[in-house]
């Protein structure tokens, strides 16, 4: 079921439609687009608002001052938004660019990401480069290109995978929740969280599970659980015993 | 011919900017992803910079940023876009497609990085003698092929082709593939063209850098 208001010729403010059950709309410039249940936007989309809980889809572009998904959400070319919040599955297949991203589930991006604030919880899939000032990621995370921040915190569950990292603070953590056997006091194995890398840069950097190629900075740490071929440090380094690292370098 | 090339490391160490700064930067535009030129050397994969190049806009952005937002930066010293937001609409100006790349146009301008490694590789093809509905093939392989640009080292591109005999009937067939070396064809097929997707790329990124 589809429903319109507003539409009338002459009218300041832009109409608005919400598909409740199935449905379709024509692409267009909307104040509100709602989406509850399961509907596609079959064309480019402006909105101040796109809304999809359900199941949801854009066929062509999005430009939207606040899209809000819970469910899944599906955009086939790339969005520009102020505000992207995704709890739920969702997939962008050109790119995104907002000034705050923030993402709980699982959310693949092919293309590139840019973004003032980029948060993420859950599992994370960027098939390109993910640029912003500050990136805070949790859980599982591949990005197969640059990740590149003013600050970039990483808390490591599963096996992560990002390609480059480079900004002047970076923090790789792992994160040390017990499951449920040990709570209970009986000893059961599970893997810690890890991160492989090529490369990583930046002017301060703390590291924990990570296994890379190289890294270089100004005060570098290497935590616990690192496997690092080379260091090269401008200021200090500081190796955790549990860390091996195979060429440190200085200057 | 081509440009003098300096480290990233040794970038830091003239200029005394940081690792943040740097990257920022790129962010913003202000160094233009063209710049960041990836070479492989023994310590893996390492970011060579056009030395005068990146040297003056350096000098530039330090001295202005006092008086300026990095924003205003932006538009005063970077109209050169990075390459995912390259739309270019004289391709045959770039000299590495050049007039041979004109009848392999396909639109009439708003072309992607991509489209124009693809338009250059079918220029090439055009320069060593191949058909034009050959050359087509190679611009139709890459012109997708957003992944291998991004990392395109030790990716060759090889244009082909082979006849086949039947029952009386001969046909010629052309093909074009895109692998990692060594990349083997049977022998029977004869290598037209062969090029390497790195040295394609860059070069294109330098032409457009100009």
């Amino acid at each position: 079921m589809v429903f319109r208001d507003d539409e009338r010729k002459g009218s300041p403010r832009k109409g608005s439609v919400s598909i409740a059950g199935a449905g379709k709309v024509a692409g267009g410039e909307y104040h509100t687009v709602k989406i509850s249940g399961s509907g596609r936007v079959e064309g480019d989309l402006v909105a101040e608002e796109l809304r999809i809980s359900g199941a949801g889809k854009v066929e062509g572009t999005t430009k939207a001052r606040e899209v809000v998904i819970s469910g899944a959400g599906r955009f086939e070319g790339p969005v520009e938004a102020e505000t992207f919040q995704c709890s739920g599955a969702c997939k962008v297949e050109a790119g995104l660019q907002a000034k705050e991203a923030r993402i709980a589930g699982t959310f693949k991006v092919e293309g590139n990401v840019k973004a003032h604030y980029f948060r993420s919880g859950g599992v994370l899939k960027v098939e390109g480069d993910l640029e912003a000032e500050v990136v805070s990621l949790a859980g599982i995370v591949t990005v197969t290109g640059l990740l590149s921040a003013d600050r970039v915190e990483m808390k490591l569950e599963g096996t992560s995978y990002v390609r480059e990292i480079g900004g002047e603070v970076i923090e790789v953590r792992r994160t040390r929740h017990r499951g449920l056997l040990e709570e209970l006091g009986i000893p059961f194995f599970r893997r810690q969280g890890s991160l492989q890398a090529v490369s990583i840069e930046g002017d301060k950097i703390y590291l924990e599970g990570t296994e890379a190629k190289l890294v270089r900075g100004k005060a570098v740490t290497i935590g616990p659980g690192c496997r690092i071929e080379r260091v090269e440090y401008e200021e200090s380094l500081d190796v955790d015993p549990d860390a091996q690292v195979g060429e440190e370098v200085r200057g | 011919m081509s440009e003098e090339l300096i480290s990233k490391k040794e970038v830091l160490r003239l200029t005394g900017i940081s690792y943040g700064q740097l990257y920022r930067w790129k962010r913003m535009g202000l160094i233009p992803e063209a710049w960041f030129i990836r070479r492989s050397t023994f310590t893996g994969q390492e970011t060579f910079f056009p030395k005068e190049k990146i040297l003056k806009r350096i000098e530039e952005i330090l001295r202005l940023k006092e008086e300026h937002s990095l924003e205003e930066l932006v538009r005063l010293l970077s109209p050169e876009a990075a390459p995912e937001r390259v739309t270019h609409d004289d391709p045959t100006a770039i000299p590495a497609i050049g007039r041979e790349g004109k009848s392999l146009l396909w639109k009439e301008g708003a072309y992607t990085f991509a489209e124009l490694v693809a338009l250059a590789a079918g220029a090439e093809a055009l320069r060593n003698k191949t058909k034009l509905h050959q050359a087509r093939l190679l611009v139709e392989l890459l012109r997708r092929a957003e992944d291998e640009l991004r990392a395109p080292t030790g990716i060759y591109l090889v244009l082909a082709e082979k006849a086949l005999e039947r029952e009386g009937i001969s046909v010629r067939i052309s093909f074009a593939v895109s692998g990692r070396d060594p990349l083997r064809l049977d022998p029977e097929s004869r290598v037209l063209v062969r090029l390497d997707l790195e040295r394609l790329v860059e070069r294109v990124k330098r032409e457009l850098g100009r």
